[in-house]
């Protein structure tokens, strides 16, 4: 919520020392919302067409000529003439930064959305310093994603299954997952998709052995086999979050609480569960695939 | 009773981070947070109540059992899934990745849908 005020519109820093005033402030959505109503310009959009407006910046940054199109001619439900208007904007501005929701990734096209939205930034670059950035939504949702790269070389979805580290999107995702009902167990921590994913995804999970890491009652932990309390990180634990902007942020525990750390009760588990593969294993039970 | 002062507090709800944050802790019990907006303030006034209790099927029980149960589940499992990792820290992400590694599972957070 202080996204306007400490780090995009507002701020004041070395080069922009105006703080808003120095600054463009460009909204695209699908309806006016309250940061529309703060913007120099906005442009409101038909949904589902994410793909073709960021390829027509393209082509307008590139100066690529766009046949059959007048200066009229709408591409997602804006004309022509207002896109050339953003587009000399981006190019003329001294640092530009898009900074992208999740909603590009839920129409037609998914992560082609991002991907163009990528090259239209990269290709901004020969003529100005411009940036993207995925708004994130809980604390550390980006941390997941750090951590993964670190350990694995892949951001989300990765499967284990073979012993290594494989990554696909649409295979190894756990909507796709749990709609394609292919998993036999879950272990939560720290999100509720009782409260989040499709209700398809929420009916399979719950028909199937779920243990839930949560500090506090939720949609998940409702209805969840195991539910092991935790201690809510920069709360009651401390730890590393990532900011949205990549840059890592140490958390302090402000309060004690009655029960262990995420971390603490991880490891316990894993130990548990390397006695218990080792004895399962000894039974000639669970051979490996 | 003494009141402590955390200053430069990060909030740890949503991926803005805010670490300017002032929070004061009286007797264990977190009484104001200032430097904050609406939903963050409402997120640590709140965190100590609604605590999630330890149970399994239902049932309150001891931390041995509910430990001993979740790692029989995971060991037993031919394909689990450990799914969520977006408001833990990065060191119970990296425990998570090497529990996932040992159960062969699959490792998502919620930024693939």
């Amino acid at each position: 919520m202080r996204h306007l005020s400490r780090y995009s519109a507002m701020s004041k820093g070395l080069y922009a020392s105006e703080g808003r005033k120095g600054r463009k402030v460009v909204v695209i959505d699908v309806r006016p919302t309250p940061t529309s109503k703060t913007a120099d310009l906005f442009l409101q959009v038909t949904p589902g067409q994410d793909f073709e407006i960021a390829h027509v910046l393209r082509c307008l940054i590139k100066n690529i000529p766009l046949e059959g199109l007048t200066e009229t001619s709408q591409i997602g439900g804006v004309p022509l003439s207002q896109w050339r208007e953003l587009a000399e904007m981006m190019k003329q501005c001294h640092y530009g930064v898009v900074m992208f929701g999740i909603g590009l990734t839920q129409s037609r096209g998914k992560d082609l959305n991002v991907e163009e939205i990528n090259t239209l930034v990269s290709e901004l670059n020969r003529y100005t310093r411009f940036y993207a950035i995925a708004m994130r939504g809980h604390g550390n949702v980006n941390g997941s994603n750090q951590v993964l790269v670190w350990q694995t070389g892949y951001p989300l979805a990765v499967n284990f299954q073979r012993g290594y580290p494989r990554f696909n999107p649409g295979e190894f995702s756990v909507v796709d997952m749990l709609t394609r009902q292919e998993v036999d167990a879950a272990l939560i921590i720290a999100t509720d998709p009782g409260a989040h994913l499709p209700q398809a995804a929420v009916r399979y999970l719950q028909s199937i052995p779920t243990i839930v890491l949560e500090p506090h009652e939720n949609l998940t932990t409702d209805w969840a086999n195991v539910v092991i309390p935790v201690a809510p990180a920069g709360v009651g634990a401390e730890g590393t979050f990532y900011r949205m902007d990549n840059v890592s942020l140490r958390l302090k525990k402000l309060v004690d609480f009655p029960v262990s750390s995420d971390r603490e009760v991880l490891q316990s588990i894993k130990e548990r569960v390397i006695q218990l593969k080792g004895d399962l294993q000894d039974k000639g039970e669970n051979k490996p695939c | 009773m003494t009141v402590t002062v955390h200053e430069d507090v990060v909030c740890a709800f949503c991926g803005c981070l805010c670490d300017d944050l002032q929070v004061e802790v009286e007797d264990n019990k977190i009484t104001k947070v200032s430097h904050v907006c609406t939903i963050g303030r409402n997120k640590l006034m709140h965190s100590q109540s609604g605590l999630a209790s330890l149970r399994v099927n239902g049932k309150e029980t001891n931390w041995e059992e509910a430990l001993s149960e979740a790692a029989g589940i995971l060991a037993r499992a031919k394909a689990p899934l450990v799914y969520g990792l977006s408001s833990t820290t990065t060191e119970a992400i990296s425990e998570a990745v090497a529990l996932t590694e040992l159960i062969g599972g699959t490792v998502d957070n919620p930024s693939s849908y």
